[in-house]
Order: structure tokens, then sequence, then C-alpha cells
């Protein structure tokens, strides 16, 4: 075949040869469109799917774990929760707006096709420093992407986190997780489960939109990437929000065998992965394919990533009744194909077969070995201290947008819709009560590029030591995580190293917290020209459990004891190593705070990770403008150092003095704990030279960030 | 028990939450209406909740108010049936004439979402009874078209009138006079673009809004 042909489908010639060599003959071209899709890195995940195996899977809660649109736990016998995180960063570099859009539009797909009803969203932003006027397009149109569509769809976004650093200049990353609620008979699969059933396509058009996504996705933002605007789809939530009535009440009323939907590399994917697992073959009909445009060619139609689409396996019979439901909503309807046994992938157009391929060829790339060797030129340097005296550094830290509210965002985002927000967006992990039941969950979604580049194995345990520092401030246990591992590009042994050490750092720690990861995604090529993202694993964890009453979030009230949980150490801070994580720690002092809340003997208990004390202080001074006064004795040299350094193990908790006893006996001597000062009226005073008003802590908190962007 | 219908337009998506506050929190009967339903239940108040009516194509409200379930509601509002139309509800109301005034896109131009603090200007609607004159209430707002206007002449009719039902305390979205939820002369209609069906249980943030509904419960009770 033409080399120019091979090269439009961003495949290469190994590849291709492969390709020759397995079919013993030239593909067609829309078979070529076929191999190009599914042997992307996106799709295939030929690049780390060695390295995903070794990560733990199961639990006593797992129902389903990785391997489908999204993973699933049990809350109760009856109810399920499903979630995954899943990332928009190529799209979304291009065309911010409607990369992110689309990027929450496909994690929610994700999520209904289980058979569950969506209930938040949330995200995690890596952007180059505010300073960059470009980073604040970007910024500002991803976020508008996000509002636009999880407000208009009816998924409120209830959280996430946004990190500023130059290494995401050329390559931001969006990464949007997605958490829904189902009954356990509406739990459904992906896999083909029964020869003769028909293939029903339902929702928007086929378009020309998206054409190439998955393989655009899986090469590096260069100039050329630039160019492919083409390649981002364009998003409509409305009818999104049809597509998920519909398909939910198609799941309820028990209509189908088997439900994908049709994400990268469109009715490719979906239809390869759908026959693929229950080991079939399916016949497909791209003349009966519903278009926008009606000069699409076969291979534009199998590549079209055009958005809010799903395939559907009916059971037998029941076609009359999903088409009455889609007439309902007045959405498209088509029978597009049959299931086989012949476990090959066959496609009809103009009545002519124009392809045929054996499903298992499709679904095994070549694996390319690329040894894992460090490269220790890549190792960021370490942060400079700020200079000056206490009040100075202090005043700089409240300054600073970094740690500013991120109220410009999430109050873009719908975050009350469907009333289960307990706690609002901006600090610490989300709280939804689940209705009509006693119980809660505790969601939370960060990453730490810049501590996985100096240590991806350390620096990915203390992404996730920190998720469940959060959910137990709650009072609730970790129960799984979800995973979005955005690296470099593959081919590179120093990614590679990054990657094996991520995956083993994050077996470490998971199976010694019994957390199961139930659902992930691997995002490679994220590379620009001129700089190569830090290795960024985002970590989407959910925890669960009764709490009688959720503790207020920050200080609610004077005459509080404050204290410090956990062993602060000083030399944490500045140092080119990252904090020591001691696990087993981590998972008593876990339980330990979990108890002390269960007993209700904390006023209000809050996480400390991001920022260190000093962060931790200034959001619980500005939830109610409660003020704090510092009373431990320390070095002077030595309090710029305790207050920010990140040691890990650590929670900020306030109590009624009269339970002082008792909470001395809760930590005894088994876990450290230190009383640092006390709630006041109005100021926050940290040494007779360092003190200043809440009024301008609170000030500086709201605009330090929020008037950067609205300018 | 009194009975609400909740209407459903193709990208509403708050009618969950108003059928919710009204079944398991107001503990009142719930009917929900198809937006192509031309017959309208027996009901006590209807209810156009929030959300993205047909997408918000043309203009938030725009299309939903050419429905035909609208013509009905229009004649149900005429001869004196209680509506509130909460958000995209107002925004229908408004695009239907049964309130006046428009809906303009927030000042900032951005969504805005929040909890807010409204005054009670006028308790003396079905829907504000409950309340106590100019009492402060938190009540979240989710809109990017929320901005109310109106020109001098009418401001002054709804003033002299008594339809101004809510006003913002920290005005998020521009709004002329602080307006956050007006009534028609008849006191029987009102829109307004904070969401109490949001506000009715103290776990989630605020209660206040449950009032709301517990006014017309009342106030439907009195007229029976």
């Amino acid at each position: 075949m033409n080399p120019e042909i091979i090269k439009q489908f961003n495949m290469s010639i190994s590849d291709y040869q492969e390709i020759e060599r397995r079919l013993q003959r030239e593909p067609t071209i829309v078979e070529l469109g076929l191999f190009s899709a599914m042997w992307s890195e996106h799709c295939s995940y030929r690049s780390s799917k060695e390295y995903l195996k070794r990560l733990p899977t199961h639990g006593p809660r797992v129902v389903t774990g990785p391997g489908e649109n999204a993973g699933v736990i049990s809350i109760t016998d009856d109810l399920y929760l499903s979630f995954k995180v899943e990332s928009h960063n190529h799209p979304s570099a291009v065309e911010p707006f409607q990369g992110a859009a689309t990027g929450v539009g496909g994690i929610i797909r994700d999520i209904f096709t289980m058979g569950a009803r969506p209930i938040a969203s949330y995200d995690s932003l890596c952007f180059d420093l505010p300073n960059n006027p470009r980073a604040r397009y970007l910024l500002n149109g991803v976020v508008e992407g996000i509002a636009y569509y999880g407000n208009c769809v009816g998924v409120p976004t209830l959280g996430g986190e946004t990190r500023f650093d130059s290494c995401y200049e050329e390559n931001p990353l969006i990464n949007a997780m997605t958490i829904g609620l189902l009954r356990k008979k509406n739990l459904r699969s992906s896999e083909a489960k029964h020869t003769g059933s028909n293939v029903i396509y339902i929702g928007a058009k086929t378009g020309r939109d998206g054409l190439h996504g998955a393989s655009f996705a899986s090469g590096v933002l260069d100039e050329e990437a630039q160019k492919k605007r083409g390649s981002v789809q364009v998003g409509d939530p409305f009818l999104e929000k049809l597509l998920i009535e519909a398909t939910l009440q198609i799941i309820e009323e028990d209509l189908i065998e088997a439900i994908q939907d049709m994400g990268a590399a469109g009715l490719t994917s979906s239809s390869v992965e759908m026959a693929g697992k229950g080991h079939k073959g399916m016949r497909l009909n791209l003349d009966a394919v519903p278009l926008r445009e009606d000069d699409l060619t076969p291979v534009e139609m199998m590549l079209s990533e055009s958005q809010e689409r799903m395939l559907l396996i009916s059971k037998p019979g029941k076609e009359e009744k999903i088409k009455s439901i889609l007439d309902h909503w007045e959405l498209d309807y088509a029978i597009i194909g049959t299931i086989t046994d012949t476990g090959n992938m066959e496609i009809i157009h103009h009545d002519k077969l124009v392809g045929i391929v054996p499903i298992e060829e499709l679904l095994h790339p070549p694996v390319t070995s690329v040894p894992p060797i460090q490269n220790p030129a890549l190792t960021p340097l370490p942060l400079k201290p700020p200079a000056g005296i206490l009040k100075e550094k202090v005043k700089q830290f409240l300054q600073d947008p970094q740690f500013g509210s991120k109220r410009w965002i999430y109050e873009q985002y719908d975050h009350t819709l469907l009333t289960n927000t307990v706690n609002p967006p901006g600090i610490g992990a989300s709280l939804l009560r689940i209705k009509e039941t006693d119980q809660f969950l505790g969601v939370t979604l960060i990453s730490n590029g810049r501590n996985s580049a100096i240590n991806p194995y350390l620096g990915v345990q203390t992404t996730i030591a920190q998720c469940a520092r959060r959910i137990s401030a709650l009072g609730l246990v970790p129960t799984a995580i979800t995973n979005c591992l955005n690296f470099g590009d593959p081919n590179l042994p120093h990614t590679q190293w990054e990657l094996s050490q991520t995956v083993e750092g994050m077996r470490e720690i998971l199976e010694a917290m019994e957390i199961p990861v139930v659902s992930g995604n691997v995002s490679l090529y994220n590379e620009g020209i001129r700089k190569r993202i830090y290795p960024t694993p985002t970590i989407g964890m959910v925890g669960m459990g009764s709490i009688t009453h959720p503790l207020p979030i920050g200080f609610p009230a004077e005459d509080l004891c404050v204290a410090v949980v956990g062993n602060t150490d000083p030399e944490d801070y500045a140092r080119e190593t990252l904090p020591s994580l001691d696990i087993q720690q981590e998972i008593l002092h876990q339980k330990t705070i979990r108890s002390g809340i269960q007993s209700n003997l904390f006023v209000s208990c809050l996480s400390i990770d991001r920022g260190g004390l000093l962060r931790a202080i200034q959001q619980s001074i500005i939830v109610s403008m409660i003020g704090f006064e510092w009373k431990l004795p320390i070095d002077t040299t030595q309090q710029w150092a305790y207050l920010r350094c990140e040691s890990n193990g650590r929670y900020l908790i306030t109590f009624i003095p009269a339970k002082a006893q008792l909470v001395d006996q809760l930590f005894a001597d088994k876990v450290p704990y230190t009383k640092i000062g006390r709630t006041i009226q109005s100021e926050m005073k940290l040494d007779r030279a360092t003190q200043f008003s809440v009024e301008k802590i609170a000030e500086w908190y709201q605009h330090s960030f929020h008037d950067r962007m609205d300018f | 028990m009194i009975k609400f219908g909740v209407v459903i337009f193709p990208g509403s998506n708050c009618d969950a939450d108003a059928i919710y506050a009204v079944s398991q929190v107001a503990k009142q009967a719930v009917i929900p209406i198809w937006h192509k339903d031309t017959q309208i239940p027996d009901v006590d108040c209807i209810i156009l909740p929030g959300g993205f009516s047909y997408g918000d194509y043309l203009r938030p409200g725009a299309v939903a108010s050419r429905s035909p379930v609208i013509q009905t509601i229009k004649r149900y509002a005429v001869n004196g049936g209680k509506v509130i139309g909460i958000c995209n509800g107002f925004q229908v109301l408004v695009e239907t004439n049964l309130l006046p005034g428009v809906l303009l896109t927030n000042q900032s131009t951005r969504f805005i979402s929040r909890m807010v603090t409204l005054e009670v200007q006028n308790n003396e609607t079905p829907f504000t009874c409950l309340f106590q004159k100019n009492q402060s209430i938190r009540i979240p707002i989710a809109h990017k078209d929320g901005n109310y206007f109106a020109d001098a002449d009418s401001i002054r009719m709804i003033q002299q009138n008594h339809q101004i039902v809510f006003t913002y305390q920290n005005n998020p979205n521009g709004s002329v006079n602080d307006i956050a939820g007006i009534c028609n002369r008849e006191k029987n209609v009102l829109g307004l673009m904070p969401h109490p069906e949001r506000a009715c249980e103290s776990l989630t943030g605020s209660s206040d809004g449950l009032l709301v509904f517990q006014s017309i419960v009342d106030s439907c009770k009195e007229t029976k």
C-alpha cells in the first residue's frame, strides 16, 4: 500500500507490515482504519498494559474491576457505585472549550453505560502558571467547556483540583471523573452474548468530527497537532441528557444484552470491543448508520468520533420497545448489524463487503518493549524557599494564587444540583449524602506531578495517602480508586521507568491499605516541542460509611483547642527528596481519626497535605471567619518550616477544652499529636510580629486567583 | 395532602429535585407532566423546574414557551391556578408573558453557582405566606441568564403592585433593583432564579426553601 496513506493513518511501517503478515494480504482502506484505531496507544494500552496488570483490582466491595466502561463497587447489597476518571488532554490543548466539554460528556457516558445514573463529576486541571496569558486562555476555555457541558447535561461538578507548573505549558492536563449510582439489577456489561442478536445504534447522527481522534491522542503535541483542530469532537450536552434518560429507561426495562458507548475511535472500538469480549463476531451494515452528511466514506463512518452515540445489543424481540423509548426522547435509532459466531468483524457498505478482519488480531497489537531506564537529568530541581522574616513569608503565601480560592472555577459549575452536596467545593474531599440511606460518599481527585518527577514511586504513594487522609477526615473509610496516568512519550526509556515505578508504588500502598483499583485510563505522549510534563498520576478515591452528623469544615467557633495529629518534621521542608511515608503509621492515623470522629470527640477535622499546616490553618480560618492563635513554643527559625512542610500522616483537628482528656486518651502513645494553639475571634497570630486580621486573610484568599482570571 | 404537577421538558434537569423536595421533604403528592401533554391533571400547583429546556436553543425558555403543555398552563394560570417557575422555569414564564420583563445574561457573562442571601419583599403571596416580611433567607442560585430586566415604567408598575417577591442582598448577576423573584399582579404566578427545591434540608446547606413549598400547601388548604 502507498506509504503516504499509511502515514495518514498515523501508523508505523512496522505495524503496517505486521498487519500484512497477519492477514497474509494487503488490507483494504477500511481494514487499515480499523487497525490504526485499535492498535493506537489510546485504545490498546499497548505500552502500559503489562504494568497495569500488577495493580490490585480485587476486594470485598468490587463488583466490576478494570476492563469495562467503568468500575463498580457495592455500597449496600442492592446499591452500587460506578466511577472512573479519564483524560482529555490532547483535544483540550488545541481546542480548550470543546476538548474539555467532550471530555466531560465522554466520562459521563462511561458511567450511564454501566446502568448507573451519574450524580457528580470532578476535574483535575494542570496548567502553566496563570501569569502566562496562553495558560489563562486555555484554563478559561476548559472551565467554560466543563461548565457548559456539565451544567446542561444535569450532572453537578463538585470539585477537583487545579495545579500550576510550567511543565504543563504546551500540554495541559484535563482529567475528568464521574460517579454514578445504580441498582444491582441494572448493572450492564459490554459483552456480546448471543449469536444472531441485533446491534442497535442510538443517539446522535454520525458526522466527520473527531476523525482520527484516537490516533491524534497517541502522538506528541507538535505544530502539526495544533492544526488538527478538526480532530476535536463537538459536544451537545442537551442530546446527552436525552441519551441518559433513554438509556437508563432501556436498561430499567431490561431490553438489552449489552451496551457500549462510542468514545475514542467511535464505531470501531465499540463494535470490536463488544464482540471481542464475548468471543463473537459482528457484521455491520454501514448503509444503516444515521448520517449527518450522506457522503461519508466507510472508513470515515468507522472512525468518526461524533459524540453522544451508543451501541446496544438488544434482547430478542425487544427492538420495538427500544424504538418506542427512543421515539419518546426523539433520538435516532437504527439496527446496524448482527452478532455472528465467526470471530470476524465484517463491514458491509453499499451491499459490498469492504472489510473482514479477525477481531482477535485487532485486539492484540504487537507489543514493542522499551526498557525502563532512569535519566537522572530529568529530575526537577528543588524549589527555592522564600526569603525574609516569618511575617513576609506568610504574607506571600496567603497572597499566592496557587493557594487562593478557586471559586472563579467552581462557581461556574453547578454544584448544588441533585441535592446531594453536603460540603460545597473548595476545601478537603467532597462529601455527598445518598438519599434514602444512612450512607455518605467522600470523593477526592488529586495529583502531584512534581512529587512524581522527584520520585515516581513515593510520589504516587504520597498522593494516595493524601486522598485516604482527606476521606478519613470526613469520618469515612477509603474504599476504592480510579486513576489516570498522564505520562510522556512511551518510546523513551525514562517514561517507561516512570511508569513502572509509579505502578509499583501504587501496588505497594494499595495492597497495604486494601484499596483496589476498579477503573482507569492511561494518557501517553503528553509532550510538546520543548517540554515534557512531569509524570502525573491522578488519583480519584471514593470512600463511604455512615456518619451521624458531618463535621463542619474549618474552625466553627472561638475558644477551641487546635492540634496537629501526626508527626511534623520541619526537616521535610525544602528537602531535595520527598517527605518519608510510613504506610502502616498512615493507616493507624486514619483509623484513629475515624474513631475520634465516630466518638464525637472533634469539632472539626481537616487533613494536612499540599501547602502544609499553613494552608490547613488558612482554609480553616476563612470558612467561618474565626481566628487562630499559635501557642506552641518553637524555635523561631524553625517555625516557617514547621508551617510549610508537607510531612505525611497529619490532620488539623479542633476540640472543646472539656474533651482534652478524652482526646489525649484516643491518641495515647500510638499516634503523636501536638496542641498548637486555639481558635480566637478575628486574627491569626503566629508570633508577636506575625499577625493578620481574618478579613485580610479572607480578602487575599478570595482574590489572589480570582482577580487574575477575571480581568 | 395537596397535589403538585412538575412539568418535564426535554432538557429539564431539576425536575427530579423538585419532585424529591415536594414528595420526600414536604410530603405532598406529585404528578409529572410531559411537555407534549395538552391536558393537565387536576393539581393545586404547577412547578416549571430548572434546567435547559430544549437545550436553551434560540434563547433560554423560548422554545419551551411554544410547547404544547404551555398553552394549557397559560389557561390554567389565567384561571387563577398557582404556577411557580424556578430558574429555567422563570425564563419560560417571562417568554410566555405570564410574567413581565426579561432575563438577560449575567453581568459577568459567566454561569454563577453560589449560595445567596435573599430578602422576602412580599409575604402576602401564596408562595411566601409563611415567611416574615424582610426575612433573610439562604437559597442557592445556579444560572447564566438570571439578570432580570424590565424598563422603568414596568418596574414602577410591578413595584406599585407589590410584585417583587424576593431580592438579592448582594446582587450576583446585575438584576435591576436586585430582583431575584417576581409574581404577576394576581399573585398566583411566581418566577424566581434561586432554587428553593435545593434548600429544603439543612444537611445540604439550608432549609429556607422548604417554606416556599409549605406556604403553597398552606394557601391551598385555605382556599379549599
